[in-house]
């Protein structure tokens, strides 16, 4: 079998070449290099930072209005929100204490950049100030709380 | 291979320039048409309108003028200086008179489109009508460019780039701290004569430019830094109601580098503010350094501007303060321009003052505190030019010179700055300054002005109240530091023996009357920034020292100079050609082990604490997480006109979204008023706050502060993103 023999032009054979000729060589090669990562990481950015978004609004959809003046058996309502900006699926625990009770619980499961959004009702059934409703959120079947909120509702 | 210059257009035939400029117009107004119908290629769009945004517009005012043969730096500083005038006064221009046929979003995406091509269109018109004649173009040598110093110094950028990058996503510095050795060595190499020679300066001088502005400002993925947040919120309020309201009161919105350049390039080159300002703006701020340099090659030799401008860029103002200042990167791009035009004896009187006027308004709109100090050094510069022509002190200096000097006085350059000009810009600032956003940048200087007269006798010298002697003054807080702090002060001192050799005519320079003038002024301003109480902290010392190195940056060379020589002659050696060569490498040596200082670098190496933000990712500053900036905006989409209270650093991030609401909480606070939110970013969530007490930040243990027992502990929390969390 014939060995396989490829003509180089003149000027890519590093015998005719001078040092200086050699050095340019490889910073033409070197900038090329350096442009082609500079556009593949402009073009395809690397993902930010992965995290969740647990948030109340009160019943008028903003952050104000929350329940957190009530009397004895009136409802207090707010709407929790839940976005998964961890660039997986996820599982969700929410748990509600009032009082350090469990009043509530669920899963929810959200996929990539999924918002999740429920209203929240609770009853205030005993007397004193600075009740504290406590909203939980665990990740993917953790026991350690991933998320916490409360508000202090004063039931008079 | 010799190719046409495409940095000297204006010197094409004019078929060649009108075909190259007509297709970037239709290459733009394709970019935005693909844009617009969804196919999106990337950075396409904001290459191509960077590039039409920055050149077009001047190098076709350059034709329309009749301006040729100015060279490479001169042409490209004009024609961007131009172009970006240019674009802040057609902004200015559509805001007031759109309105008046109709159009009640004068500064929207699509307007800015049309009325920049009609522009661009009409300026071609123009410069046919006067210039279709002129062709003698300039060419550059195709195997200089594929020279390997030239290839290793466009390298060095791309170093620059991916250093943030490693340091944003894997928490690394290598890369970071390999570019500023390269930096340095550049430096030596150049001192030393190595490697680099002299055509390759002013590339070098942009290269090492660009790479220090980048390597901090491409830290992180949000802005950082204190100013340029609220620049941030008056750009992108602009840029949301596509109409600048100049009667909203406060200082920033009065300058149309902010309100009108960021929203011009965010909408042609679709390109976030955010990147604006972390991009664009440092790219054409990296040309000042540039332009200094040609400045300093007329006035003194390649290599004495070199090292003036490696100094100039080496104090840290320069690539940190700086980056947190948009408005100022853009005015200092127009003083620059206006020394290059006093030191610039080629360009005619009309066409100069044609120049000077363009260049002087556009610094006015520019930044208040800047066109304030030249504006000062312009009213000086008279008296002591008058001084100058005055026969006593004539021969007065001819007897100094015939003492210490074997050359006769070389002050023979006519004089470039007319005080016609320096009235011009005087009314027309001030006016500015009067007539826009309720007078505050003017009642600003007025209250600065009245509080530096009412101390100034009773608290002279008093380093309480004189910032730039409290710092001289300062102990280190380590051996290090007190080292630097020698890096510091030598400069100063070189400066001050620089400018007294000068006035001796020791060393022979070529400076003109004007720019000594400018020069004492200058002096006189860094000196008053030590001495007279308040006067350099209304502006901030560092800031103020940095704007004096304009004019006084080769006086340090010169200086360092004359005292290297000065201990040489100490051991017998005399002043030759010889002796000035060896320590000009001393200085550049000097110079970069200065910038070892300056940047961290040495901090880092010996672990010395605090190590500045862009070396070290767990120093706490003003830089933010996705995670906080998350939170701010949602407390934009989500509540109502209540004040937001957050600690120091915290409050900087919200000013970029509801900057009017903002307020700061206090270790001692005890009580908000009912309805405030409380907005905590990372640190605070790890236990710990920043508060300023004598212009120094401090951390404090926020869960034992009075605040959080007496505050926090009774609030909801209401949001959490484990990046930050916010209570009502």
């Amino acid at each position: 079998m014939k060995s396989l023999r490829i003509a180089y032009p003149r000027s890519l054979n590093l015998k005719y070449l001078g040092k200086e000729k050699i050095l340019s060589v490889i910073l033409v090669a070197a900038i090329i290099a350096s442009s082609t990562t500079l556009i593949y990481i402009v073009v395809i950015p690397k993902p930010g930072e992965v995290f969740t978004e647990f948030y109340l609004l009160g019943s008028n959809g903003t952050a104000s209005e929350y329940p957190t003046d009530l009397t004895v058996g009136e409802d207090g309502k707010v709407i929790i929100f839940i976005v998964n900006y961890e660039y997986e699926n996820v599982t969700y625990r929410l748990e509600v204490n009032f009082n350090g009770s469990l009043i509530h619980a669920e899963q929810v499961f959200l996929i990539e950049n999924e918002k999740w959004e429920s209203p929240f009702k609770f009853k205030a059934t005993k007397k004193g100030i600075n009740q504290k409703l406590e909203f939980i959120l665990y990740k993917d079947h953790e026991t350690k709380a991933y998320r916490t909120l409360h508000l202090y509702v004063s039931v008079i | 291979m010799q190719l046409n210059s495409p940095f000297q257009m204006n010197d094409w035939r004019f078929s060649k320039f009108l075909k190259i400029i007509l297709s970037l117009q239709f290459a733009m107004w394709i970019a935005i048409a693909l844009d617009a119908i969804g196919f999106q290629i990337p950075i396409i769009r904001q290459f191509i309108g960077f590039i039409y945004l920055t050149f077009i517009p001047g190098i076709l005012i350059l034709r329309v003028l009749k301006l040729h043969k100015l060279g490479n730096i001169e042409t490209i500083l004009y024609t961007v200086g131009l172009s970006i005038a240019t674009l802040m006064f057609s902004g200015l221009f559509m805001n007031i008179f759109y309105p008046f046929f109709g159009i009640s979003k004068p500064l929207s995406n699509l307007s800015f489109i049309i009325t920049i091509s009609i522009l661009v269109l009409i300026l071609c018109a123009l410069s046919y009508a006067r210039d279709k004649d002129f062709s003698n173009p300039t060419f550059i040598n195709f195997e200089n460019l594929l020279s390997s110093p030239t290839l290793f110094l466009l390298l060095i950028p791309f170093l620059s780039v991916f250093g943030t990058y490693l340091f944003n996503f894997y928490n690394s510095n290598v890369l970071q701290m390999f570019l500023i050795a390269i930096v340095a060595m550049i430096c030596i190499l150049i001192g030393l004569d190595i490697f680099i020679p002299k055509n390759l300066y002013s590339l070098a001088i942009f290269v090492i430019s660009l790479s220090l502005l980048y390597h901090k400002s491409l830290i992180s993925m949000h802005l950082w830094g204190w100013d340029i947040h609220i620049e941030y919120y008056f750009s992108n309020l602009v840029k949301i109601d596509s109409f600048w309201n100049s009667g909203i009161p406060n200082k920033y919105n009065a300058m149309l580098s902010v309100t009108m350049l960021g929203p011009i390039f965010s909408h042609i080159c679709n390109l976030s503010l955010i990147w604006v300002f972390k991009i664009i703006y440092p790219l054409l701020f990296s040309l000042v350094p540039l332009g200094l340099y040609r400045v300093l090659q007329k006035e003194t030799d390649d290599k004495i501007a070199f090292l003036s401008s490696f100094f100039f860029m080496a104090v840290p103002t320069f690539f940190s303060d700086m980056l947190q200042l948009a408005r100022q990167q853009i005015a200092e791009l127009f003083l620059v321009l206006l020394i290059l035009l006093m030191v610039d004896k080629g360009i005619k009187k009309t066409k100069l003052s044609i120049l000077y006027i363009i260049f002087g308004f556009s610094l006015a709109v520019s930044h208040y505190g800047l066109s304030y100090i030249y504006m000062l050094s312009l009213i000086s510069v008279y008296p002591i030019l008058f001084l100058m022509k005055n026969q006593t002190i004539q021969e007065v200096k001819a007897t100094i010179y015939r003492r210490f000097s074997k050359s006769t006085n070389n002050d023979l350059k006519k004089v470039n700055i007319s005080p016609g000009f320096a009235l011009l810009f005087i009314i027309f600032t001030l006016a500015w300054y009067i007539y826009v956003s309720n007078s505050t940048a003017f009642f600003s200087f007025v209250r600065i002005a009245d509080h530096i007269i009412s101390t100034l006798f009773a608290q002279f010298l008093n380093p309480d109240a004189a910032e730039g002697l409290k710092l001289i003054l300062m102990k280190g807080t380590s051996p290090l530091r007190e080292v630097n702090k020698i890096f510091y002060i030598l400069p100063l001192f070189f400066i001050v023996v620089g400018i007294f050799t000068s006035s001796l005519n020791v060393i022979n320079m070529k400076f003109g009357k004007e720019y000594k003038a400018f020069a004492l002024v200058n002096l006189t301003l860094c000196l008053a920034g030590i001495a007279i109480p308040y006067f350099a902290s209304s502006l901030n010392t560092a800031r103020l020292y940095h704007i004096t190195l304009f004019f006084l940056a080769p006086f340090c060379v010169i200086g360092g100079i004359a005292t290297f020589n000065r201990i040489k002659k100490v051991f017998g050696a005399r002043l030759s050609e010889e002796n000035m060569k060896a320590s000009l490498k001393w200085l550049s040596v000097f110079f970069a082990i200065f910038l070892l200082f300056t940047s961290g670098f040495i901090y880092e190496v010996a672990k010395d604490n605090p190590i500045p933000f862009s070396l070290d990712k767990n120093r706490d500053y003003p830089r933010f997480n996705y995670k906080e900036v998350h939170a701010a905006k949602w407390l934009v989409d989500v509540t109502d006109s209540y004040p937001i209270y957050a600690d120091q650093f915290g409050r900087l991030v919200l000013y970029e979204f509801v900057f009017l609401r903002v307020r700061t909480f206090l270790s001692e606070t005890k009580e908000l008023p009912s309805g405030a939110y409380i907005y905590f970013r990372s640190s605070n969530l790890k236990g710990f706050m920043v508060e300023r007490k004598e212009k120094v930040y401090l951390d404090i243990d926020l869960p034992n502060s009075i605040f959080y027992n007496k505050v926090i502990i009774k609030k909801n929390r209401i949001y959490d993103n484990g990046g930050s969390k916010i209570y009502h």
